[in-house]
């Protein structure tokens, strides 16, 4: 008898039903689309950040000290300067959080006279693709890490001319060199005079000191000052999470933690850590976190998501009002059908068990159209703002069901005990 | 005159009736504007919300001397004059920070445990601003006191590595030498600071005392400024160049490029999020509005059969609609008014700024709507036969 009479009511009453399951469904979306969006923010805006540039610093140990002004180097010749050795650069893509490394390029700088002016001669990797111990290929270089790098001409490609160079845009005012223009650099390695005629392929604009230096692929760097395999200074772009107490307490002292700590710390994307591992992968160096970025990263990773989770919130409470709003009139509109149910001998339980009921299945039509829905909208978010979708979180759809289910049966909760007290036969009499 | 009383007391005993429903369409309207109201706010502010907490990014303009002619060596500096007066172009209120910085190599003591024979060893000296560390390099960790008076002349400041490589820690007195010269100084260390960047290979004193000690009276290398909203005026930077010979002023691109491309983001997706709340909180009121007219069929079945015509029956709904939807837009601007302030206190610490035109945004919507969502299902039950809804089932 009971299930026929759910069945009769969803047979017959779905006309009038319709309206609340279009609400639950309207309110649903909103909370699976907050809540999706909410959950994956602070991975996309993760990614985002990155435009910043690296915010990771590798650098071979030693002693001395660099005296640098404004990217002009005034520290005297040293014998035995250290290097990092290029063939373990790949190593950084097999640290455990290696998923978590973006980008990386590495250095080698020289001063170079062109004309007699003498200026900074750098190596590095443009877009490189290289290929790691895995056997996999990925493109490495400043084309990408720096994002904010504009080059007037062209940039110099993997595999393409080893006699290319790029050249800072205050140094080509300088000199008046253009795009296509062939040039004689000058090195002086240990006394020994190493000419080599380079073209011009772009004009960099940077907006920093990188405008009064030129760049070349790495290995013609390396060949010409016979620094062969030999790197500087690699720079790194690495995801990582904001820190937190154990963050800082293990970079103060790493011994201090104890085993678990430490594998927590070890196991999560903390730049300190994903540092650490680096260590342990490059022999002989030191990672230096680039705290402009990571510091920044950080605030506004917090405040973001602090801002999506009160936004949500909002979301949620209006959602939660429209569906327990409806709820609520479609239970007063049947006072009478309560009252007959009551006059032909139904008791108060098993009212309030057909109503609960019918009501958790209005919600969970509702509550399932509106997950679809949601994920539609969160689609939309994602690709009008990331440019990619916003991942689809298993957790969102129970969350979402069970949410509805229960704002709807909390909104005709006051209504149904109203409606229940009253006296059937005041209520048929109309 | 009779019929307007007659009109009111039937409104009046409208909303006196039906109470309990009254109530939930009032409350429907008033969180739903409420909410809309808040997010609004928000999204209104949100620029400039955003744009400071960016500033967490450090200088976003740098100020260097004219570099186009260089015969003169003394054009590599920048006089104090000049600097006053490229930083008076700017408001207070954009503003955040200010750095000059003096560049020097001078020589340091290497810290040695037995004293006997410790060598000096070359590093970069920065004359500066300690007071303005905090603005202008937010992201710096220090390890002590910064000497944020101007006047102090006898603390230093040393990068990490300097720390680290020439032995010392805060408390401890170093000698420095300079380059040219044989006059030795004594300082005390009075912080260490870590950056990240070249700034731990540098050793840090007080602006006038480099000027001093490297007989550079009232002269400065660059200057390094945190400028709040200047990304939408471009033509200010070339400007100011233009008004102030022998500069340079250039916005760091790598900031100020990547944080322009991130606010865009952040802004593209609060609006894109509140349009979505907006619409969905707009459907809930107004369906909750439309069970709320349904159920009166027949109410409406009762007015036509007593002579009422359809227009008077929509006209008295509307008017119901309209005082409900306009006191609950009201009162949920309020509301939404408190609720966007909760959000500024605890995501950026600062109040949500009031803005007017929210206010008629807010009433008009709630009228409009309430309008709307009672208008629909009116029409669709208004052209039904009295007698058939009288007799009920």
């Amino acid at each position: 008898m009971f299930f026929r009479m759910i069945r009769r009511l969803f047979s017959r009453g779905l006309k009038s039903k319709l309206l609340a399951i279009l609400a639950i469904t309207f309110g649903a979306s909103l909370m699976t689309a907050m809540l999706s969006v909410t959950l994956d923010i602070g991975d996309k805006l993760n990614k985002e950040l990155k435009s910043f540039g690296s915010n990771i610093v590798i650098v071979p140990e030693s002693k001395s000290l660099p005296v640098k002004i404004d990217g002009v180097d005034f520290t005297p010749l040293e014998k035995n300067k250290k290097y990092i050795d290029e063939k373990d650069i790949t190593n950084i893509k097999m640290i455990f959080w290696r998923h978590n490394i973006v980008d990386f390029a590495p250095y080698l700088t020289a001063t170079a006279e062109i004309n007699n002016k003498q200026v900074p001669i750098v190596g590095t990797w443009f877009k490189n693709n290289v290929k790691i111990p895995t056997g996999e290929r990925f493109d490495f270089g400043v084309k990408k890490l720096k994002s904010w790098w504009e080059v007037e001409g062209d940039w110099i490609t993997n595999g393409g001319s080893k006699d290319e160079a790029l050249i800072g845009l205050k140094f080509a005012e300088k000199m008046n060199i253009k795009p296509g223009d062939q040039f004689e650099v000058t090195i002086n390695n240990n006394g020994t005079l190493l000419s080599k005629k380079l073209t011009a392929k772009g004009i960099l604009k940077t907006g920093d000191q990188a405008e009064s230096k030129i760049y070349v692929p790495l290995d013609t760097l390396q060949s010409i000052t016979g620094l062969e395999n030999k790197v500087e200074e690699i720079e790194v772009s690495a995801l990582t999470t904001p820190e937190n107490k154990l963050a800082r307490r293990a970079k103060a002292d790493p011994d201090s933690l104890t085993t678990a700590e430490f594998d927590t710390w070890y196991c999560t994307a903390y730049v300190s850590s994903i540092i650490y591992q680096i260590e342990e992968s490059i022999p002989g160096v030191v990672g230096k976190e680039v705290r402009q970025i990571t510091q920044g990263e950080g605030q506004i990773l917090n405040k973001m998501s602090l801002l999506m989770l009160l936004v949500t919130i909002t979301a949620l409470i209006s959602s939660g009002l429209g569906i327990s709003s409806i709820m609520t009139t479609r239970v007063l509109e049947r006072q009478q059908e309560i009252g007959l149910l009551k006059a032909i001998g139904a008791s108060n339980l098993a009212v309030i068990a057909l109503f609960t009921v019918e009501i958790s299945l209005v919600g969970l039509i509702g509550g399932l159209f509106g997950y679809g829905l949601g994920n539609i909208f969160a689609t939309i978010i994602g690709q009008q703002v990331f440019g990619t979708a916003i991942s689809v979180k298993l957790l969102v759809l129970p969350l979402t069901l069970v949410m509805a289910i229960i704002v709807a049966l909390v909104g005709s909760s006051s209504p149904l005990r109203m409606a229940l007290k009253l006296d059937p036969a005041e209520v048929l009499r109309g | 005159m009779q019929k307007l009383k007659m009109f009111l007391r039937l409104t009046l005993k409208s909303f006196k009736e039906r109470k309990s429903r009254i109530a939930i369409a009032f409350f429907a309207i008033v969180v739903g504007i409420g909410v809309i109201t808040s997010l609004f706010s928000v999204y209104y502010d949100i620029n400039l919300k955003m744009s400071k907490e960016m500033r967490a990014y450090g200088a976003n303009m740098i100020l260097t001397p004219d570099s186009s002619n260089q015969q003169d060596q003394n054009n590599k500096m920048l006089s104090m004059n000049k600097f006053n007066q490229v930083v008076s172009k700017f408001s207070d209120q954009n503003l955040i920070g200010v750095r000059p910085n003096l560049y020097g190599i001078i020589e340091l003591q290497q810290n040695s445990v037995k004293g006997v024979f410790s060598n000096m060893r070359p590093a970069v000296m920065v004359g500066t601003w300690f007071d303005q560390v905090e603005k202008v390099n937010p992201y710096w960790k220090i390890e002590g006191e910064l000497p944020v008076n101007r006047e102090v002349d006898d603390e230093i400041v040393l990068g990490k590595t300097v720390a680290e490589k020439l032995g010392y820690s805060v408390g401890e007195k170093i000698k420095m030498k300079l380059s040219d010269s044989y006059q030795v100084k004594e300082f005390i260390v009075a912080a260490v600071i870590e950056s990240g960047s070249d700034a731990d290979n540098q050793v840090f004193v007080n602006l006038k005392t480099a000027q001093k000690l490297l007989n550079k009276d009232n002269k400065i290398s660059a200057a390094y400024l945190s400028v709040l909203n200047y990304e939408n005026d471009p033509a200010l930077l070339k400007g100011i160049e233009n008004d102030i010979i022998g500069i340079n002023l250039n916005s760091i691109k790598k900031i100020a490029s990547s944080e322009s491309k991130i606010l865009d983001k952040i802004k593209s997706l609060m609006y894109l999020v509140v349009i979505i709340i907006l619409l969905s909180t707009l459907l809930c009121v107004s369906t909750t509005m439309m069970t709320i007219v349904t159920e009166r069929k027949e109410e409406i079945g009762l007015k036509k059969s007593l002579g009422a015509d359809n227009k008077n029956v929509i006209i008295e709904f509307l008017t119901e609609a309209a005082i409900l939807g306009g006191f609950g837009g009201l009162l949920g601007y309020g509301i939404g008014y408190l609720g966007a302030q909760i959000i500024g206190q605890s995501v950026f610490g600062s109040f949500i700024s009031f803005r007017l035109p929210i206010i008629p945004f807010a009433f008009f919507l709630s009228v409009f709507v309430a309008c709307l969502a009672s208008i629909i299902p009116v029409r669709l039950v208004i052209d039904v036969d009295p007698a058939v809804v009288l007799k009920g089932e």
